[in-house]
This record gives structure tokens, sequence and C-alpha cells, in this order.
């Protein structure tokens, strides 16, 4: 469909849209969506920092195993703390190492990614096979055995999250630079006098990052969950820390008491899902 | 000078249009009253200073004109249909099946990552029911009917690997085979040299005649304009200062402007013989 | 018009371009073919001079013009300033500097950043070759703009914003920042309308009667070369095929390929008479290009012994050359039985 006269244009022109009067609200609900779930969930993580119900790892302030009701509203776990709480209080930590591992590897990938590109040669050659050896291996599985060799501890889950996802991102930011590299603009730019790097980091690259921005938004979601299940296997951050997965994990003998691992599970579900409806936002945008 | 009353053979009207560009609640009027039709069958020609809005005349026909530009009055009446008032889903429907365009910069209409022939290709399919192997064939006649050589081979070719004139060709021949109605040209020959740009304005004649075609052409050279077009519309600025037969405007201009554009196509010769250089 | 007295004098080349040919490789079906975009091209530039380069869409043209301004490397060949060879063929040879030849895009849409504004694109030449402050660097915008008549309203938009013709001009403009001594002009007018094409050249007269630069202007506006070019040579499928002062080629022209583009060119005139002298058949292509004189088989008077072997530019006189072996051809009284049939 992207290859008709007038569609075709239309990407390459940017900002071509129809001449009405009213401008037209265009399917924005994913950006509101996907900016309201994270600002609440973002508000909630940090509000935490300073108020929370109960202490969110003191246990026995309520008995154990309460179903919820208006004094724990989502409930107790088996030593008696407030899941409510303890939910609240463990955004933070999901939050801040999906986003730290994000950027991370962001910031890697797309540095790797548009150097080689530029450059081609035998290196690239050697990364991009590099990269495929990382991808070729199921996520979870490469996350485990990294986890399991560097040892748990949330510098290093931050660290294999970025391991795990900068191929990614180097992928793309070559494959952005390659086809950059041979338009006119970049030519010109060695003609008004600059140094190869700065076309690579001032012209090419600003005008590659879009793509990026919005894949980075759908990867912190699929991050988000890759933390949360290190934490439920119980290798990632320490046990029966303030963590989402480790909480679902440890409620995972008491499936009649649905609450323990239920309310846990949602806020992954829902911290995954506004970084994807981002994600989703942007690459819309960026198809204007 | 401007025909208010339009006659109902018009293929397209434009309607003292009026626009202005939306900066930041700040209007920049463009477009001021642009009024002149296009009639049926007939091949028209929209001359006039650069910047004076001629592309985003176009472009407006076909509701492709940037989003901060806005409407401020007037309409574009294309048969029965208002076509300022449809909504996007509806402009669809009218774009490339029914008035097509070819922009002025030609390489930003092909996509860079797919081949030449893979794009004309899903042209045809998305106007014709056909196989992909007919597709493929239509294709190649269409390119080469716009006089690219060695068509086969080019086919596979990425847009960067073609030059300046070869490009706009592709993108005329990418038009023509949408088969469509009214057909708005933006200098669709700027990059093709004189004989070849004779080659094309023929195809396009010919095809104009045979499909029952209502054409215009935005263009910089009056000569084109005497040569292929029965209709001159002139802009400056903005507005539509002249609007008349093709004839009319190289024996009696009457706008000043038009009489300034004919005196500028004339360019003195260069002396040369004192600037003989001895290598 | 007015000369200066120090352009009549005897001028020496400050480019050199010897036998340069440039060969793209394509990969189609599986096999690898080699396209000669230019081949041998052979000329000099000299200081304050302009030479036109005209011919067909996709003669290669703009591979020479790039060829020129050290944006692609030659297959074979060299080009040399001041006699020092600075580029060799076969790699990408260690970068001349920039400053001495600036090229004007054919397209100049793709020839601008879509992220950079009016003003970001002509300051950037100006930071890097010259290191302007400030107030200079905005003295030397205002004046550029002018230069090229484009309001200054325009500074802040990015391309997209502007018209064909504007963006044109910021091109052009951009190049003029750099104050080189050779600008190579590729379809500099294409998108101007005629007054304003006017205006810009009249302009690069100027430039070029202050600062003495040297044009090689690509143009597919006969009118255009005969005003601006001192020297002209058509290329045709990738070869020089006649070169010479303007007004010899364009009032005698020595090959059948000149005389159709001249004779082509659309007259002033309400459905003027159309030449008969016209090339029709199959253009051919650069990967397989004819063995005897490249237009064989488009040539009106083709002769048998043209198709032996590829004709070498002769000169026709001084320093008019043409690669036709049958000029005489080219007026003889045959073709005007064409026309009346
Ligand atoms: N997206 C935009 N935002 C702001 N101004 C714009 C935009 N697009 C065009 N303009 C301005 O609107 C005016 C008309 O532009 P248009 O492209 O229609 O000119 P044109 O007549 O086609 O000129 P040319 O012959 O040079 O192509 C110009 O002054 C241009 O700078
Ligand atoms: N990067 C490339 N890869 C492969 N082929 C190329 C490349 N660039 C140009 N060519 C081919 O080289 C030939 C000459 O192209 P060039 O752009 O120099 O022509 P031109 O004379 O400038 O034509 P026009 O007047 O249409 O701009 C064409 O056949 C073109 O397809
Ligand atoms: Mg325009
Ligand atoms: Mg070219």
């Amino acid at each position: 469909m992207t290859s008709t006269a007038t569609n075709a244009v239309q990407r390459g022109r940017g900002g071509i849209r129809p001449l009405n009067i009213k401008p037209r609200r265009t399917m924005n609900w994913t950006l509101w969506a996907g900016l309201g779930l994270s600002g609440l969930l973002v508000t909630v993580s940090i509000a935490a920092q300073f108020w929370t119900p109960y202490t969110p790892t003191k246990p026995g302030v309520g008995d154990p195993l309460m179903a919820p009701s208006a004094a724990h509203l989502f409930g107790t776990d088996k030593v008696g703390s407030d899941i409510f709480s303890k939910v609240m209080a463990a955004g933070l930590t999901d939050i801040g190492i999906t986003l730290i591992g994000v950027a991370l590897a962001f910031v890697i990938g797309t540095l790797i990614g548009s150097l080689t590109g530029f450059f081609g040669g035998a290196v690239d050659a050697i990364v991009m096979r590099g990269t495929e050896i990382i991808q070729s291996f199921p996520a979870l599985l490469l996350g485990m055995l990294l986890v399991s060799a560097v040892g748990g501890g949330l510098i290093n889950v931050v660290v294999v999250v970025a391991i795990l996802g900068f191929p990614g991102y180097l992928r793309l930011a070559r494959a952005e630079i390659l086809s950059k590299k041979s338009m006119e603009y970049a030519d010109a730019a060695v003609l008004m006098g600059n140094g190869r790097l700065s076309v690579l980091f001032k012209h090419l690259l600003p005008n590659s990052l879009k793509p990026l921005v919005s894949f980075s938004a759908i990867n912190a979601s699929w991050v988000a969950i890759i933390v949360s299940s290190l934490g439920f296997i119980g290798i990632g951050i320490e046990p029966g820390s303030a963590e989402w997965g480790s909480m679902i994990a440890a409620g995972r003998d008491q499936i009649s008491n649905w609450w323990v691992t239920f309310f846990p599970g949602v806020a992954i579900l829902l911290l995954a899902m506004a970084f994807y409806l981002l994600g989703d936002a942007f690459a819309d945008r960026e198809v204007q | 000078m401007t025909r208010t009353k339009l006659a109902a053979d018009d293929m397209l009207a434009v309607e003292g249009f009026s626009a202005s560009f939306d900066l930041k609640g700040e209007l920049r009027p463009v477009l001021k009253d642009v009024t002149f039709s296009l009639p049926s069958h007939s091949m028209s020609a929209i001359v006039g200073e650069s910047g004076s809005g001629k592309s985003l005349t176009a472009l407006s026909v076909l509701g492709l004109a940037p989003r901060r530009l806005v409407r401020t009055s007037g309409q574009i009446r294309y048969r029965d249909s208002v076509l300022t008032e449809l909504s996007e889903r509806e402009l669809r429907t009218v774009r490339g099946a029914r008035i097509a365009m070819v922009f002025q910069d030609a390489r930003a209409a092909l996509n860079p990552v797919f081949t030449v022939g893979h794009q004309l290709e899903a042209t045809v399919r998305a106007h014709q029911k056909v196989s992909r192997k007919q597709a493929k064939s239509l294709a190649a006649d269409a390119l080469a009917s716009v006089r690219i050589p060695d068509v086969s081979r080019r086919m596979e070719q990425y847009p960067h690997q073609f030059s300046g004139g070869m490009a706009q060709r592709v993108a005329l021949a990418q038009t023509l085979l949408c088969d469509p109605e009214l057909l708005l040209l933006d200098e669709p020959t700027t990059g093709l040299d004189v004989t070849i740009q004779a080659d094309v304005m023929d195809l396009i004649t010919t095809l104009g005649a045979e499909r029952h075609m209502t054409t215009c052409l935005i263009t910089h050279d009056l000569g084109l304009v005497g040569q292929y077009c029965d209709r001159v519309i002139v802009m400056k600025a903005g507005e539509v200062c002249e609007q008349t037969d093709a004839k009319t405007v190289f024996s009696t201009p009457t706008h000043p402007y038009t009489q300034l554009l004919l005196d500028a196509s004339e360019l003195k010769q260069r002396d040369t013989t004192e600037r003989r250089i001895i290598a | 018009m007015t000369v200066n007295a120090d352009i009549s004098r005897t001028r020496l080349p400050i480019m050199r371009v010897q036998n340069v040919t440039k060969t793209f490789s394509t990969i189609s079906a599986g096999r690898r073919t080699h396209l000669t975009a230019v081949d041998q091209l052979d000329f000099t530039i000299a200081a304050g001079e302009t030479i036109a380069l005209v011919g067909e869409s996709g003669s290669g043209k703009s591979t020479a013009a790039k060829c020129v301004a050290d944006l692609l490397a030659p297959t074979e060949g060299t080009i040399s300033m001041d006699g020092a060879p600075t580029i060799r063929p076969g790699r990408r040879a260690r970068r001349r500097d920039h400053r001495r030849v600036q090229l004007v895009f054919q397209d100049p849409n793709g020839s601008l950043d879509p992220r950079q504004t009016v003003r970001q694109v002509l300051e950037e030449p100006l930071r890097n070759f010259f290191g302007n402050n400030r107030g200079e660097l905005r003295r030397r915008v205002r004046e550029l703009l002018a230069d090229v008549e484009l309001d200054e309203s325009l500074l802040n938009r990015r391309p997209r914003e502007l018209s064909g013709g504007q963006k044109q001009r910021l091109g052009l403009a951009r190049a003029l920042a750099v104050e080189p001594e050779i600008i190579v002009l590729d379809e500099p007018t294409a998108s101007l309308d005629v007054s304003t094409r006017g205006q810009m050249l009249a302009l690069l007269e100027r430039v070029q009667r202050h600062t003495d630069v040297a044009y090689l202007l690509v143009s597919h506006d006969l009118a255009v070369v005969q005003s601006l070019a001192d020297r002209v040579l058509v290329m045709y499928l990738g070869s020089i095929i006649e070169s010479g002062p303007t007004d010899r080629v364009f009032t005698n022209p020595q090959h059948p390929y000149t005389k159709a583009l001249i004779e082509a060119a659309p007259k002033m005139e309400y459905r003027a008479l159309r030449s008969a002298w016209r090339l029709d058949g199959e253009i051919p292509s650069p990967t397989d290009r004819p063995s005897g004189c490249l237009l064989t088989n488009r040539c009106p008077v083709v002769q048998p012994d043209c198709h032996a072997q590829r004709p070498p530019l002769v000169a026709v006189d001084a320093d008019h050359l043409s690669a036709c072996i049958h000029p005489e051809l080219l007026s003889a009284p045959s073709m005007d039985a064409r026309t009346a049939s």
C-alpha cells in the first residue's frame, strides 16, 4: 500500500495531511493512554518513597493471608505485610531497572550500530555476526545464564537487561544509517566542511532517531517483563525484596490466596502496556 | 479576468480558495482568493513566480497540503463533489485513481528501500485486478514509454541508482499507471533534456487524448506552454493574476506580470569573444 | 557586457580532468553488470571561466559533476588542481580541500538535511571554514539570503516548508558561502520562474566578475547555457561527443545529437513548427554501449561506416571538436524531404 503514488509521497514528505478547516483528530488515544498510564505508575512509585499506607517491608501489620479489605486494599501476604504498600514501593525498582537498562541498551546499541553501519568493512561484519548470536538465544534463557554467571543484584540485572536489549538497537541504528548514507544531504554535509564523524553524528544520526525512540518504548515493555521474570525465578534481585516478580514468586505456593500473586501481576502488565502504548503512538506519528 | 461563473463542463473548479499557514495561532495567508477552472479534456498550465503557491494549490486539490495549511474560504469542486468537504477516507478513493499528481520532488515520491519495479507493480495491482506477471509487464511497458532503456534491469534497481531525470520519469510512469481522469503535473520535466522532454510531453498529450484525460501542467517554461497547452493560469504572490487561452498569452498578454514573464524568457547570450581562454 | 581587463589575459587551467571514467557495478538477477556512467572525460577549467555540460538525461552529467567535486572517486583517470593530482582512481582518496570546489546539487530536496533550518544550513559552512563569530555569522547569512533573493522571514523554516525554487536558491547560497574557486552547478535554475532565473544568472555573473570563480554548469535549459557559458561540452551516453565555444556550437553544431538538442528546444510561440531533425529509436543502455558511434541506432543520417568504430573527438576548427565522421550530412537537403513527408 505504501507504494502507490500518493501514499509513497505521504511518507516521503513527512508532514503532508489533508486540508480541512478543523484539524482532524487522529488516533491520538494511544499516546494519551500511554502517557497517562506511565505517568500514573511513575507518580505512584515515587510517592511510595515518602508515603505508603503501611511500612511495605514490615511483617505483621495485619494477619497473614488476609483477603482484600478496606484496611488492606490488596490483602496481606503470608508474613502479614500489606500487599498494596509493597506493590507501590516495588514500582520504583521495576520501573528504574527497566528505564536504566533500556537507556543503556539504547545508547550502546545506537552508538555501535551507527558507527559500524557508517564505516562498514570487516568490523561491521563481525559485529553483525555477534548480534545474531546473541539474538539467536531465547532472551530469558540468556538472561538467566548471564545472571547466574555474574550473580544477582540491582546493578547486575540492569547490565544483563542492557546486554539482552542492545543488539536490537544496534541493528536498527545500522539499518537506518545505511539507508541515510546514500542520501545526498550526507554528501552535502561533507562539502560543507564536516568530517566523517560529524556527518554521522550531526546529520545522519539525528535523522534516524525517531524509529529508535519508538522501538525503545516497545522494547521497554518487554524489558519490564524480563526484569520481573528474573525476579520470579529468584535469581535477579534478592528474593523477597520489594520487586513485583519476586512478590509473585513468593506467592507461588498459595494458589487459593489469589491476591498475593494477582496484584503484582497486574502491575507488571500495566507497566508493560504503558510502554507498549507509547511505542505504538510514536510509531504512528512517524508514519504520518 | 478570472471567471467567476463556472461552466458545467469543467473537470475541476477552484473557487475563491484562500488558505493560510497556522503559525501557533497567527495566520499567514499564502493563497488568496485563488479562482480558476480546468475544462474537461483540456491541457492547462499554471505558470508563475517561484513561491507563489502553485504547488500548494495542486496539493490542496488532492487534500495533501501540509497539516498547518488551513482553508479560510472558498472551495474546490471536482465534477459533482466538493473536494474540500470530503473526509480523508473519501479523498482516498479519489486520490490516485481519479486525480493523480506528479510531485515536484520526484525522488521523494519514490520509496528508497524498494526497487523501482516493485513500486510500479504495486501501483498496477492497487488499481487493476491482474496477476503478478501481468503487473510486471504493464510496469515494464510504462517505464519503456517514458524512454527508459534496458527496462528489465532498471526494474531491479533502487531509486538512488537512477539519474535525476530518470527518477522524474519513473514518477511520471507510476502516475500514468493509475490511469487517472485528472492529471496534475508539478514541473514534471525539469530534469529532462529537451529531446526526451519532447518525447515525454508527446506521450502525455497522446495518452491524454486517448484516455480523455484532463491535464494541468505546472511549469516555468513558457515554450512548453505554447507547444502543448490550451489554457494558461498565471499566479503571483498567492493570487491568480491572469487566466486565458494559451494563444492569447503569446499574442496579447494583458497582465503586466505575464508580459514580464514573456520578456524574461528570452535571455541575452553571453559575449564570449573577449573571453577566449587558452588551455 | 563589460569585461574586466584581466579576464582576457591568457589563463592557465586551475583544474584538469584527464580521462576520467566512472563505472558503477550493479547486481541484477544474480549477475554483476557494469554500467559506464562516464567514459574518458577530458577537459580543463580555468579561473573565471564557465563551462557547460549538456546532454541527454542519464548521460552521466551528475556523475561527472560529483567526480569533480570529489564526492565520487573516478574508476580511472585523474582530476588535478594546480598540477597536483588530488583524486586518484580506485580508492576514496584523502579529501581535497572542499573550500576550493563546491557543488550545487541537482535535487534541492534530497541534498538538504530535513532537520536543519535555513539559518543552520547557511551557518554551518561559515563556521566550519571561517570560524566566524556570531555577529559576523549573522551578517553573512543575511547577505547570502539577499544575494539569492530569499526573504529573511524564511530563516527559521525547514526544507519541507520551502517551495521548490526556494530550496534550490538555498542550495546555491550555501555553495556561495564557502567562496570556492570552482562551483559545480547541477541544474541550478530548474525550478525557478524565468524572472527569478534571470536574477540568479545576473548574480552568478556578478560573483564571477568579483571573485573570478569558475563554473561547471550542468543544465537542460539551453537559454541558460547560452547566456552563461564560454564553452560547452555535449555528452551522450557517458562520452563527450562535441565541445567548443558556446556560440559556435549553438550556431553551427557538428554532431547530429547536438543538432537534435538545439532544434528540440521549445520556442516561445504558440504551437511552433517543430523540426524534423528528431532522434527516434530506442535509447541504448549505458551497460551495453554500441561499439561504433554511440548514436548509430538513432541517427537520422547514419551511414554504414558509422558502425565500424567509435569516432574520436576531432577538431572541426581550432577549439571546436566533434565526434561525428559525417558532419557534412547535418545540412543535407534530404532532411527537408523528410520534413515534407
Ligand atoms: N510546510 C510549509 N510551511 C510553511 N510555509 C510553506 C510550507 N510549504 C510551502 N510554504 C510556503 O508557501 C509558499 C508557496 O509555496 P509553493 O510550494 O506552493 O510555491 P510554488 O509556487 O510551487 O513555488 P516553486 O515554483 O518555487 O516550486 C512559499 O512561500 C513557501 O515558502
Ligand atoms: N549510485 C549509482 N549506482 C548505479 N548507477 C548509477 C548511480 N548513479 C548514477 N548511476 C547511473 O549512471 C548513469 C548516469 O547518471 P547521472 O546521474 O550522471 O546522469 P545525468 O546526466 O545527470 O542525468 P539527468 O540529466 O537525468 O540528471 C545513469 O544511467 C544512472 O542510472
Ligand atoms: Mg512548487
Ligand atoms: Mg543529473
